[in-house]
């Protein structure tokens, strides 16, 4: 399939990234309104999923697809999701029949695993209208079950995240709804919403938010509504966008943190008896340091401080900063500005965003996908604009980041996920465009002499690995030195991401074995001797009782 | 001004959105070293159409009309290219409009035509800092510091130090600004802000103490100190902060978001009126104040700012205020049967019975004329 890459590299030497887009994608663009976005609901685009579903090795992606108002008003189906299946080399085809998947309302992001177990990657696609279950036949081809999946409602689901709450070995479903959307209802641009002076579509303000959703796997890719009788449900509801599974105190129960628009986001603490509590506020994470609720879009979240517990990174509207909430003693503080990746957002409006090592030097990295939601944000006097560059921060001594040249043309983008689609140990990145392609980009990292990098990739099975955190420990020289990464599917905003932890031993020798422990949900543990690096491989929870 | 010569001045809406789709950038060049030896002592320019120009500026500015003052320094700004009040003024409203880009290209132009007055731009400063350009935002507070120092540039130092990681700098800037300005509200938050992050507790929490007692209305210092009384361990006295917070900063959110209609859009009283009720809600008698001003210097023989600000006063218990509100009324009420009702009440409420009999009176015969206007 190296002969349908559609190979742009837009710089020479340095880049990091080079556009490898194969034409499959870029002959299909997304669906996502009219352009002059006169609705909200043409404003947040589609969602990007990527796994491996056909079970060959190689990661593919779901591209989930939107509509117009015009098309929902008449009832008529929106563009439907569709799977593109990945030759391990950063190209992608159109899967055959068997994997198509009929049109929803309108499309927004999802999540994929193993809903029944069964050891093949199933499919959970949000919209607004009912959210969608498709499981997948055996790695042949996918089925819906939506009718009698159990999930309840017609919501504006935007971000979804699996994981496995109460450790019972079946994935759970969280669902993170915007807004109650009526195209009858809302009022649309030119009818008395300003912004900067200027006539723009209406909302969030003034809408209603929707609750989210929480639902308990049964095992078989149906789930039975939980949110109430977990404590689900907030105070005050928020504008809900993005989702992320966590384990923020380390207590080994999986938490969840959601990226709420122009209202305080949410931590979900488990308490490890089904039920949860939202605590965001005790913790620093609801709101900027200044205590303004922020319009948060998407969500990173890692190990970046290095102190084996996770840290958080929300991305946000222009005006404001992105916000990097930084573990401590339990607690976040807001850290933006202290390591560089404040006054680089404020002119940006953030979506899509995930940390990875992508230079492999060790030290985590972020990126951040933008594009406003206001095309009237070209006319003057904005400080921003529609269309921007997508950016991307290099974490240096000190914990400082800093922007390096990424993607050069200004686009308006939305999901994004980072993952290693050719298996060469550097992490590539997908972005999908509002109303346009997915893009794919290749991280050039691997293919040079200086990155003869010691990087490790685990991929983790079962549903017991989502939440599962992974450790390696390495000699490097005289220094002992330990990485922990957490294994999750959510990918911050509408996308989901492969069930793996990618590690670089920086300054590994190559003299001694490095340990890989994996803490999988529930308690088991595994722990391996690595005697070489520079590999994938492949683990399951160890069986009952065994270590 | 009257009523009239302020409608005059006002811009039909067409022609405001007309205003705000101009730049800054489309300004022409005055001839080279034109204004170098200009003196803001130096009389305002003569012409018919500059003093036209200057006057719908400088009045529309004073009603807290922007967009109509932006329109009146564009006009200057033809008639007289680079006039260096109206480069200056022109970033002013558009730093008011929270239009940072523009605003920094006014105080530059004006920098460029008038180096020697670089002690008037501490806001091309903040333009930098609320656009992200921090270093530049560091580098031109350090140089307008050189003219002289005061407590605004001090701080505006502080807080880009702050922001590009250079913490002690910061702390540092900060300490300097509350020397020379012990009521400093922003400092003393900012350094409980600090303070905190740095795990030092006890400063942070006097700091914040210092804050709310400068002003209990300002919602962040109750925010920043329910974190640093939980994270203290005291749970009570934090939870009881976060409460006032989340009061303070509902009050606060609506009315940022009200202001910011008004700024495109002044003449909306039922945004001013919402404005006034959210402060007195939160009994807030300064901002109150303020927003009553603000609303007045619009509308001088506005009858319904003085409405409001009746009941406001009232609801308060604020009787100088009130009586003083009730004179300017009774003098402007004219044939407003509500103003007069709402005089009555209030009369009757502070036993002014004469008063209250008249307003009365006033009120029943203007309903009777109304009714049998609409029975005609």
């Amino acid at each position: 399939m190296i002969t349908l890459l559609l190979i742009q590299a837009l710089a020479a030497g340095d880049e990091l990234f080079v556009e490898v887009t194969p034409e499959a994608l870029l002959a299909h663009p997304t669906t996502c309104g009219s352009e002059e976005k006169d609705w909200i609901i043409e404003v947040n685009g589609g969602g990007l999923i990527v796994e491996d579903f056909n079970g060959d090795g190689h990661l593919d992606l779901v591209v989930v697809d939107g509509s117009t108002v015009e098309r929902a008003r008449a009832g008529e189906a929106g563009e439907p999701p569709r799977l593109y299946l990945g030759d391990g080399a950063c190209g992608f085809t159109k899967a055959g029949e068997a994997w198509e998947m009929s049109g929803g309302r309108w499309g927004m992001g999802g999540a994929a695993g193993d809903l029944n177990n069964d050891g093949f990657t199933d499919l959970v696609v949000t919209q607004w209208g009912p959210d969608r279950v498709f499981l997948n036949e055996g790695g042949a081809g996918f089925r819906e079950i939506t009718e009698e999946a159990g999930l309840v409602g017609a919501r504006w689901g935007a971000s979804a995240a699996l994981l496995d709450y109460d450790a019972d070995g079946k994935l759970d479903l969280a669902v993170v709804n915007y807004l109650a959307f009526d195209p009858d209802e809302v009022k649309r641009r030119g009818e008395g919403c300003a912004w900067k002076g200027h006539d723009v579509m209406c909302g969030p303000e003034g809408l209603i938010p929707v609750h989210d959703q929480l639902y308990r796997g049964l095992g078989d890719g149906r789930f039975e509504d939980v949110t109430l009788a977990a404590g689900f449900a907030p105070e005050s509801a928020g504008y809900g966008l993005g989702v992320m599974t966590l384990d923020f105190d380390g207590d080994g129960w999986t938490d969840l943190y959601t990226a709420n628009d122009s209202t305080p986001n949410h931590l979900w603490r488990n308490q490890g008896d089904g039920s949860f509590k939202e605590i965001a506020w005790r913790h620093g994470v609801g709101h900027d340091a200044n205590g303004k609720e922020q319009a948060g879009m998407g969500i990173a979240c890692a190990d970046a401080n290095g102190d084996g517990l996770p840290d958080l990174f929300v991305t946000n509207f222009s005006g404001e900063n992105n916000a990097l909430y930084l573990s401590r003693n339990g607690r976040f503080r807001e850290r933006s500005h202290a390591v560089g990746l404040g006054g680089a957002s404020l002119r940006r409006l953030g979506w899509g965003t995930s940390y990875g090592d992508f230079d492999l030097d060790g030290r985590l990295d972020l990126f951040v996908l933008n594009g406003h939601v206001y095309p009237q944000a070209d006319q003057p006097g904005t400080d921003t604009s529609y269309a921007q560059p997508d950016q991307v921060f290099l974490q240096g001594e000190g914990g400082r980041f800093e922007e390096v040249a990424f993607g050069g043309e200004e686009r308006v983008s939305r999901a994004g996920v980072s993952a290693d689609l050719d298996g060469d140990g550097d992490l590539d990145l997908i972005a999908l465009e509002l109303g346009g392609p997915a893009r794919v980009w290749e991280n050039t990292s691997a293919s040079s002499e200086a990155s003869a990098a010691a990087w490790l990739g685990v991929r983790l099975a079962g549903s017991t690995g989502h939440g599962a955190k992974v450790e390696l420990e390495y000699e490097a020289g005289k220094e002992r030195i330990s990485l922990a990464r957490f294994a999750r599917t959510a990918g911050g905003f509408q996308a989901g991401c492969p069930l793996t932890c990618h590690f670089v031993a920086a300054g590994w020798s190559g003299e001694g074995a490095a340990t890989l422990r994996v803490h999988w949900v529930g308690g088991a543990e595994s722990e391996l001797s690595l005697e070489e690096l520079g590999r994938w491989i492949t683990l399951s929870p160890p069986a009952e009782g065994s270590k | 001004m009257s009523p009239f010569a302020a409608l005059l001045l006002a811009l039909l809406p067409q022609d405001r959105a007309q205003v705000l789709d101009r730049s800054p950038t489309e300004w022409s060049e005055a001839p080279a070293d034109h204004w170098v030896s200009w003196d803001p002592k130096a009389p305002a320019p003569s012409a018919v159409e500059a003093r036209v120009a200057l006057d719908r500026a400088l009045e529309s500015a004073q009603r807290g009309d922007l967009v109509s003052s932006l329109a009146g320094w564009f006009e200057l700004l033809e008639v007289e290219p680079e006039y260096p009040p109206a480069l200056y003024q022109a970033g002013v409203i558009y730093f008011r409009l929270r239009r940072y880009s523009d605003a920094a290209v006014a105080f530059e132009r004006y920098l460029k035509v008038a180096p020697h007055r670089a002690g008037d731009t501490r806001a091309l400063g903040h333009c930098h800092y609320s656009l992200g350009r921090y270093e530049q935002a560091a580098e031109h507070y350090e140089r307008v510091l050189e003219v002289g120092e005061t407590p605004g540039l001090r701080f505006g130092l502080a807080l880009a130090r702050m922001r590009l990681g250079e913490e002690d700098a910061a702390l540092a800037g900060l300490e300097r600004v509350v020397e020379l300005k012990s009521d400093h509200l922003e400092a003393h938050t900012w350094l409980g802000q600090l303070h905190f992050d740095a795990g030092r507790t006890a400063e942070a929490r006097a700091a914040l103490e210092r804050a709310q007692a400068l002003d209990p209305f300002a919602p962040r210092p109750w925010f920043l100190s329910s974190r640093v009384l939980l994270e203290a361990g005291e749970e009570e006295a934090g939870l009881k902060a976060h409460e006032r917070f989340k009061t303070l900063d509902a009050v606060a959110q609506e009315v940022r978001t009200l202001e910011g209609r008004l700024l495109f859009k002044p003449q909306q009283p039922a945004v001013h009126r919402r404005i006034v009720e959210l402060h007195a809600s939160a009994g807030d008698i300064g901002r109150v104040k303020g927003a009553l001003r603000r609303w007045e210097a619009l509308n001088p023989e506005g009858i319904q700012a003085r409405v409001v600000g009746l009941e406001a006063w009232n609801s308060l218990g604020r009787r100088a205020e009130a009586a003083a509100t009730a004179e300017v009324l009774a003098a402007i009420a004219g044939d407003s049967a509500g103003a007069w009702a709402v005089l009555a009440r209030h009369y009757r409420a502070t036993r002014e019975r004469v008063l209250q009999v008249q307003a009365e009176e006033r009120w029943r015969a203007l309903r009777a004329a109304q009714a049998q206007s609409s029975g005609d």
